[in-house]
């Protein structure tokens, strides 16, 4: 059981990391991720809904029939993404506001579906919720990254705290989708060009 | 999934489960949005009474939604202009002096771009400006809700004739400055402003000032 543990948190961090691996959930990787703010609640989101809807699923994995799974999925997927997005409402009002459209986007996002059909529906529990929470992890730090260099070189500021001074001159296309494309594209080549290949791995 | 009996059994159990699974969801979603829904209107409430006691140059920073709400409550009036042409609210500050607030609406890049502008008693000077609803793409166009942004406004006058991209020419009476990278975003504030003052600000300053 441990050793199985640490190989969803491996495949999900690493080896099968559903951002720069498996290439999924690239529209909000690009959307959202040039505020630090922002990327935070909105993986924190996915991180609670890609962890309960594989829970959930993989619960009512022998009573769902397998004709209208995919049906079932989706419906449990979006009800964890409303709640979400009333939990947001109630407590981070700010926050939902500027997230707007994106947080109802979680549902359409490929890294939750993803795991419902390759894990969930296919194991017990407990690991299913491990196996969402190491995926959402994994997309996680992959956008968190991003966005720390994409605030900071875009505004000058890391949650919207100005760290540099008048003297940084502001890299707008940072802040814009194509900013996004290039750094997405800079850490798929920094993890699998250059951490992968040292380890052996890639 | 459970052992059928047949074609019939099969499609039976998958309507029924669906009809459950779907009856079980939505109880549970109806439950939480029952059980936050006061909280959301507060929210929602807050949102449009802070703006417009912001809009007219009141200090709303500190206090809680309650002791806002109460202040708007006691101090704002809502007024309509001549000729059915909308909405505008009275505000008497806490100094004493009168501020008047005109909600505005108009297309933005994505959608719909709603606020409210702030003038003082005799219509001379913009008191504040602040953003309620946009859909402006988050991060460019959306950064219109940051306080840099809404801040500029206050102490100018209006119509805008420009937008300026640098700070050096945001303290300019008759321009703003533009958010960078989305410039049509602040195109589409300039021209919304713009629309206001010549439609609803100037038939107000037609209106003599005890009538107000």
């Amino acid at each position: 059981m441990k050793g199985n543990t640490k190989k969803l948190f491996r495949d999900g961090l690493f080896k099968n990391n559903p951002v720069f691996i498996q290439i999924l959930g690239i529209c909000s990787t690009l959307a959202v991720t040039n505020r630090v703010k922002n990327t935070v609640v909105m993986v924190a989101g996915l991180l609670f809904v890609v962890a309960l809807s594989n829970l959930t699923i993989s619960l009512l994995r022998k009573a769902i029939p397998s004709r209208v799974r995919m049906m079932a999925e989706v419906l449990i997927i979006a009800s964890f993404v409303i709640i979400v997005d009333i939990v947001l409402k109630a407590y981070l009002w700010d926050i939902s506001k500027q997230l707007g459209p994106y947080v109802g986007l979680i549902i359409t996002n490929c890294i939750i579906m993803g795991r419902a059909e390759a894990f969930a529906i296919s194991n017990p529990p407990w690991p299913s919720f491990l196996d969402g929470i190491a995926s959402g992890l994994g997309y996680a730090y992959v956008l968190v990254s991003i966005a720390i260099v994409r605030e900071l070189l875009g505004n000058g500021t890391l949650w919207e705290i100005q760290i540099l001074g008048d003297w940084w001159v502001k890299w707008t296309m940072m802040v814009m989708a194509s900013g996004a494309f290039f750094m997405l594209a800079l850490f798929i080549w920094i993890m699998k060009g250059v951490v992968f290949r040292e380890r052996g791995e890639a | 999934m459970p052992e059928k009996k047949g074609a019939w059994g099969k499609s039976l159990y998958t309507i029924v489960f669906m009809t459950f699974l779907t009856a079980l969801f939505i109880t549970v979603l109806s439950l939480l949005f029952l059980k936050t829904r006061p909280r959301i209107r507060v929210n929602e409430s807050y949102d449009f009474k802070s703006a417009v006691l912001h809009a007219a140059g009141e200090e709303t920073g500190r206090s809680g939604p309650e002791a806002l709400i109460a202040h708007y409550d006691s101090s704002v009036e809502e007024k309509k202009l001549p000729e059915g042409k909308g909405l505008y609210y009275k505000v008497l500050r806490r100094d004493g002096s009168v501020s008047y607030v005109f909600p505005f609406q108009g297309p933005g890049l994505w959608g719909e771009i709603e606020g409210v502008l702030g003038y003082n008693g005799d219509l001379t000077e913009i008191t504040g400006f602040d953003i309620l609803k946009q859909n402006e793409t988050p991060g460019l166009g959306g950064r219109i809700t940051e306080a840099w942004f809404k801040s500029q406004f206050k102490g100018k006058v209006g119509p805008f004739t420009a937008l300026v991209t640098s700070e050096e020419g945001r303290d300019s009476v008759n321009s703003f400055q533009a958010v960078t990278g989305a410039t049509s975003t602040s195109a589409a504030v300039q021209s919304i402003l713009n629309d206001l003052i010549r439609s609803s600000i100037e038939m107000l300053r037609t209106v003599p000032e005890e009538e107000r």
